[in-house]
């Protein structure tokens, strides 16, 4: 069965549609990709996906739960967590803060307890603690722990947003372009990461990405949009050589450019 | 042994406090008036600190905080005052009586905390902002219509529980709570609903509930600070509590740094003992204000975060590391515990 | 009904106070993005400075009663000179605060208030004593079934509805206008097109405090006493009349300004402590259904 089953997402922006009727079945440990041009409506799935927009039309189904008319954080309580396309950090937050921020629904600290920081509040605080830091550590953040989230360096910024969306325990992590902006070294280790959540934490994983290097090998399914439709679907070598995509992205004409970016 | 004097130094510290100044009095270089001063800055670093939650560490922006502190003094007085008939009441049942009327004046101002919160809170920015203000002068105009405590006129016959003791213990509670508060998963919550709340709400936390569990929360304290406000006075009007007040206690907050409760101590110690010294200047009696909003002016042009933005004593900070006290002889923490700025 | 058409009218009166003076409130949020809490003042300095000018210019007054022209003069006066104050507020206080957080504006705005009432009040020539204002306007009365309408009560409305209708023409028509409603939408992107932001901005605060001014002799005309306090909660008053409107739209705050004057006289004949709370409560109240006021528009976060 399916963990995460969208059926004819679509939804419009004032007569203008942005997305139309998006299917997407995704198994678990999966990773796909959605791929397309600027504009094509990618991020706008995602704020599908997390509760953001509203679709017009179609269905959410997490685990065969619909998740239509919830709100953003109960979303991402549900299990799907999201990182940004432009960072969103809590900026002037520690870096291990901004970890434990994204523990807070499954924190079982009560009101009173905080305010009067019960032995027990502080076991659990402890805990939060060693957790949040097992995941820096996991990241190579650990010596950042103590250092505001703005005052990191830009690779390391998109790594955190990544730490602390895992922090929510997610069945699903949406990654919203990951390796933008980041160089060819770094791009490396993303990719091995993405794999890495995968084949360590079992995690399914949706990517948004333009970096073609980066989809191709990592991606099990990629889709492309443009304009708000589906064009094409399947592995990488199927979509690479689907001649729509390749006017679609290109203009038409410049297929070695595909291969070689 | 080094945790445990780490939880002690600060009690002794304001014990020493209070006997500095009882000892300062009773040699004569403070007399009762100065006393008063300190109560009202107490009293005011009470409210800056409920305010600061709002604003400083919510990120939400209210401006009609003197509204929660009238309810909290009004709440406050009718219990000691009306049910319990004030000095009427047997000695040995005064400071019940006190405390009682100190809760009931946060339980009220909570309370519409929670009813003005929930409908509200969902606006954003300026807007919030407007609707507070709103809220403000709207508890003022009812209060002014209702008989039965004097309308415009006011409440008199409040009997003078207050005593600088008190206002000690209530700051000193008051800063614990806050600082425990700030430091848990609620305080969290807020302090990211601040940083980017687009990204808090992607991240699980609902975001109305906790903008109103800081706004409950903060009204609770400037209830309470109300009740010792007009247990200093023993004299309230609506009047006393107007948008002018308000606008009092951002200053002070702004002032101070906001998201800092030692900003919150000094602004509100600073700015209320202050203006009085400048009293003392006879000819500067008219300028004193204008004194006073030069300098706001200024310290927000050239120290925008205010005295102590993003800045905290170790006193109100909890450290990672003190988490991990009970291990003390194993590894020590390589972390450094302060946070360049 | 005869009572209230004549509510009505003192309806029409105050509301053009309120609606001149949160105009000043709605271009400065529209442009600039603050709220200047120290709108209201400008309100007082132009009350205040009218009456110092009537004061100079006693001597020509026959009876107590000053001619068309010398108003005309005092008016034009006072309005420019509140202007200019309000330009130089702008540039000392609020111009090196442009691009901090909202918040610090909003105090600094807080911090210029108390300074623009007390700095007068501690001035011993001005003091804190309110002052009886002078009539500068004819008051004649007259009925027209059965509602009395006074000269001042035409004038003022009918000048408030000039100074609105220019205004909004200066927004929309001229080339100025449409520099300040780039600004509005994006100051960036205006700079780039060569629009010089602080010349659009310094021209808004100079027309607001103008206004303001305009509804100071108004607001005085009507009970005629100033003092140094006064602007702050008249201002408080508009601003929320403004945000009833829609803050940052034009034709809102004029609209706003009117119902708050309207729906205010109609619940002080009622009870006076409610004709104060009915503003409130009726923003409150529009806020919650219409969260951007009247005529405004919500704007969404970007994601």
């Amino acid at each position: 069965m399916s963990i995460l089953e969208i059926k004819n997402l679509s939804i419009e922006f004032g007569g203008l549609k942005a997305v139309d009727d998006f299917n997407l079945s995704l198994e678990e440990g999966e990773i796909i990709a959605i791929i397309g041009p600027n504009g094509a409506g990618k991020t706008t799935i995602f704020n599908m996906l997390t509760g953001i927009y509203a679709p017009t039309k179609g269905s959410i189904e997490l685990n065969g739960e619909s998740l239509l008319g919830l709100k953003p954080y109960q979303f991402a309580q549900k299990g799907i967590a999201r990182t940004f396309q432009n960072i969103r950090l809590f900026a002037a937050s520690t870096v291990i803060d901004n970890v434990k921020m994204a523990y807070t629904h499954q924190c079982k600290e009560s009101f009173f307890e905080c305010i009067f920081r019960t032995p027990k509040m502080v076991e659990e605080e402890r805990k939060i603690d060693e957790r949040a830091m097992d995941l820096l550590k996991a990241f190579d953040l650990e010596s950042k722990a103590d250092i505001l989230a703005k005052n990191l360096p830009y690779g390391a910024q998109r790594r955190l947003e990544i730490v602390r969306a895992l922090m929510l325990e997610p069945k699903i992590l949406l990654l919203d372009e990951p390796v933008a902006g980041m160089i060819t070294t770094e791009l490396d280790d993303m990719a091995k990461m993405v794999r890495e959540l995968r084949d360590k934490l079992g995690l399914t994983v949706i990517l948004i990405e333009h970096h073609m290097n980066f989809v191709m090998p990592i991606a099990d399914r990629i889709k492309v949009l443009n304009f708000g439709e589906t064009i094409a679907e399947g592995s990488a070598d199927e979509v690479q050589n689907n001649p729509d995509v390749i006017a679609a992205y290109l203009g038409g004409g410049y297929k070695n450019v595909i291969t070689n970016a | 042994m080094k945790p445990l004097i780490r939880k002690l130094l600060p009690i002794l510290g304001v014990v020493a406090l209070y006997y500095l100044i009882m000892y300062l009095k009773s040699i004569k270089v403070m007399n009762p008036y100065h006393i008063q001063v300190l109560m009202f800055a107490g009293v005011n670093i009470m409210m800056t600190i409920s305010l600061n939650i709002v604003n400083g560490f919510t990120g939400q922006f209210c401006i009609g905080h003197a509204g929660f502190m009238s309810l909290g003094a009004y709440g406050a007085s009718i219990v000691t005052t009306m049910i319990f008939g004030g000095f009427s009441v047997a000695p040995n049942l005064r400071i019940p009586v006190f405390l009682l009327g100190l809760l009931a004046g946060g339980l009220v101002a909570g309370a519409v905390g929670l009813l003005i919160g929930i409908p509200t809170l969902k606006l954003k920015g300026d807007y919030l902002a407007i609707v507070t203000l709103a809220f403000g002068e709207i508890v003022r105009a009812t209060l002014r219509l209702i008989e039965p405590i004097g309308a415009a006129r006011g409440m008199i016959g409040i009997p003078p529980y207050t005593n600088f003791a008190w206002v000690l213990f209530f700051v000193v509670l008051t800063l614990i709570v806050a600082r425990n508060f700030i430091y848990s998963k609620h305080g969290r919550a807020c302090i990211a609903i601040r940083d980017n709340e687009i990204a808090a709400d992607a991240m699980g936390i609902n975001t109305t509930k906790y903008k109103i569990i800081s706004f409950v929360f903060a009204a609770f304290i400037a209830g309470v600070a109300g009740g010792l406000y007009a247990h200093i006075m023993s004299f309230i009007q609506p009047d006393t509590f107007s948008f002018v007040k308000s606008s009092d206690l951002l200053v002070y907050l702004y002032a101070g740094g906001t998201g800092s409760l030692t900003g919150s101590v000094l602004g509100g110690l600073l700015l209320t003992v202050l203006p009085e010294a400048l009293r003392t200047f006879g000819n500067l009696v008219n300028w004193r204000i204008v004194i006073y909003a030069v300098t706001l002016v200024i310290i927000m042009l050239y120290r925008p975060l205010g005295l102590c933005g993003g800045k905290e004593l170790p006193l109100l900070k909890i450290n990672r590391k003190h988490l991990y006290e009970k291990s003390i002889f194993s590894k020590k923490s390589v972390h450094p515990s302060e946070t360049p700025n | 009904m005869s009572t209230l058409m004549q509510f009505l009218v003192y309806g029409l009166q105050l509301g053009s106070v309120y609606a001149l003076l949160a105009l000043g409130y709605t271009m400065v949020y529209g442009i600039v993005g603050m709220i200047n809490f120290a709108h209201g003042d400008f309100l007082m300095i132009g009350a205040l400075g009218t009456f110092f000018l009537a004061q100079a210019f006693s001597s020509f007054a026959v009876n107590g009663t000053y001619s068309g022209l010398i108003v005309a003069l005092i008016l034009f006066t006072a309005m420019v000179g509140t202007g200019l104050i309000g330009v130089g507020v702008e540039a000392i206080a609020y111009k090196p605060l442009r691009n901090r957080p909202k918040m610090s504006a909003l105090i600094t705005a807080v911090g210029v208030s108390m300074f623009l009432e007390n700095f007068p009040r501690a001035l011993p020539f001005i003091g804190p004593s309110p002052r009886s204002f002078p009539m500068l306007f004819p008051t004649k009365r007259f009925q027209i079934q059965g509602v009395m309408i006074s000269t001042t009560q035409i004038i003022m409305i009918v000048l408030s509805l000039v100074f609105m209708f220019i205004l909004y023409n200066v927004v929309n028509r001229t080339k100025i206008g449409s520099q300040m409603r780039a600004c509005s939408m994006d100051k960036d992107a205006a700079q780039l097109m060569g629009i010089n932001i602080n010349r659009v901005i310094s021209i808004t605060f100079f027309i607001g405090a103008a206004l303001a001014a305009a509804s100071g002799i108004f607001y005085a005309s009507i009970y005629p006493q100033v003092d140094v306090y006064m602007g702050g909660w008249l201002g408080t008053k508009s601003f929320i009349a403004a945000v009833i409107g829609g803050i940052g739209d034009i034709r809102g705050a004029m609209l706003g300004g009117f119902i708050m004057g309207i729906t205010e006289i109609l619940a002080t004949s009622v009870n006076s402590n409610l004709g104060y709370a009915i503003g409130f409560v009726i923003l409150i109240l529009i806020l919650l259904f219409k969260p951007a006021g009247i005529m405004g528009k919500l704007t969404i976060d970007k994601v």
